[in-house]
């Protein structure tokens, strides 16, 4: 926890720990209306710990790449009455590989990439947020072929990896991004019969990776973000996609986000491209004109889609490469890799890094 | 500190997160910032 009141002296005052070779690689704090300031926490396996390669855990299923691994699996609940000090009021286990990411706002429900047994992949599992001390598995949907206890086999190519990494909700859809397996519009109206409402895959010819989603609900417009997730653009370029959602069955690619230019970022070490979308969470900077974007090795970028046809680069920041590294991976460049980016109501920027710490930053571009 | 390269976008602060500088995500509730991180190596 790090106090960010003067955002240009923060200050770290707490750390939580996890249990042994897990990690808390994602989390969401919202305000639920009985019991107030809430943090949602995954816990799943820390595979830089555990030294997984980066090529076996994008390709194939990750349960085979963590086979016999030992780790804490499930959903976390603290309770942040007092923020510096979060209190956890629930852990829910789920098994397998558990949850990898979380969207929730303070509803009723959370929607959670979660890994169960039962599974070839992370799947959609909806939670029950009603009682916070006691969150319940609501809701399930998967990709044809991923319910390996039901006899299920995979329709998609070996090395390919179909699971949903995020997805976020507008309205009764939720838009949700599932890796090499593309993008799918999913109605969860009924959370207990969440029901494909359309499916898009670029992959091929495109490289697959779909990562992040950011629905645009004024504008009826989706942007989807596909992860660079391998080094020195190996694999070519991966890319930031803009749709028109006007009718979400048939969801149109119009256009996609400009390459970074300004720098041979293909040969500058470390993964090129994209990670995460800014969010536009409740109470923070909400635009369906700005996107923000993490691009690994090219910083934190901001892109202006007035004209949702012709995006342009609104601004960039690109920090240093990281004093020391964290990843405890053998051979891993010592470059940036901004990975998240948070914005609050002011357009003050916390962007993370996997090395380099927290930057907080300011766009003047508005 | 200097960037490599910015445009329409200033530089305020830094953290190096109390030491564990490996930060995935980030969120920001009210006044404070909770980044999750953490590989049990780095714990105390």
């Amino acid at each position: 926890m790090i106090d960010v009141r003067d955002a240009k002296n923060p200050k770290t005052v707490n750390f939580l720990p996890c249990p042994p070779n897990t990690r808390a690689h994602h989390l969401q704090t919202a305000t639920h209306e009985k019991f107030g300031d809430l943090l949602l926490a995954v816990n799943g396996p820390s595979v830089w710990t555990m030294q997984v390669s980066q090529e076996a855990y994008f390709s194939g299923t990750s349960g085979d790449a963590l086979a016999g691994q030992k780790f804490s699996s499930g959903l976390r609940v603290y309770d942040l009455a007092k923020p510096e000090a979060p209190r956890e009021i629930a852990f829910l286990p789920l098994g397998g590989l558990g949850p990898h990411r979380i969207w929730y706002v303070g509803e009723r429900y959370a929607y959670v990439s979660v890994h169960l047994p039962e599974f070839s992949d992370h799947i959609l599992v909806i939670v029950d947020m009603k009682e916070p001390t006691k969150p319940e598995v609501a809701g399930k949907f998967w990709l044809p072929g991923m319910n390996k206890a039901a006899g299920e086999t995979p329709t998609w190519p070996q090395g390919k990896r179909y699971a949903l990494h995020h997805g976020l909700v507008a309205g009764n859809l939720i838009y949700s991004a599932w890796r090499d397996g593309g993008l799918a519009i999913v109605d969860v109206g009924d959370p207990a019969k969440p029901k494909m409402v359309s499916y898009r895959n670029w992959d091929p010819p495109f490289g697959g990776g779909t990562h992040s989603p950011l629905p645009l609900p004024d504008r009826d417009l989706l942007v989807v973000a596909d992860e660079a997730n391998f080094a020195d653009c190996s694999k070519g370029l991966r890319y930031i996609w803009v749709f028109d959602v006007r009718e979400p069955s048939n969801p149109v690619s119009i256009a996609t986000l400009p390459v970074p230019d300004d720098a041979d970022y293909c040969k500058k070490g470390g993964n090129f491209g994209p990670h995460n979308l800014w969010e536009n969470r409740p109470g923070a900077f909400v635009s369906s004109r700005y996107i923000f974007a993490t691009m690994h090795n090219a910083g934190v970028r901001v892109y202006d889609i007035k004209n949702p046809f012709q995006p342009r680069e609104a601004g960039y920041f690109v920090p240093p490469n990281p004093a020391r590294m964290f990843d405890p991976r053998p051979n891993r460049p010592q470059v940036i890799q901004s990975a998240d980016c948070f914005v609050d109501k002011n357009g003050v920027m916390y962007v993370t890094d996997n090395n380099a710490g927290l930057y907080i930053l300011q766009f003047e571009g508005r | 500190m200097t960037a490599v390269a910015s445009h329409n976008i200033t530089f305020l602060s830094h953290s190096d997160q109390g030491g564990r500088g490996d930060g995935v995500q980030v969120m920001v509730n009210k006044a404070s910032p909770i980044s999750a991180t953490a590989f049990p190596t780095a714990l105390p």
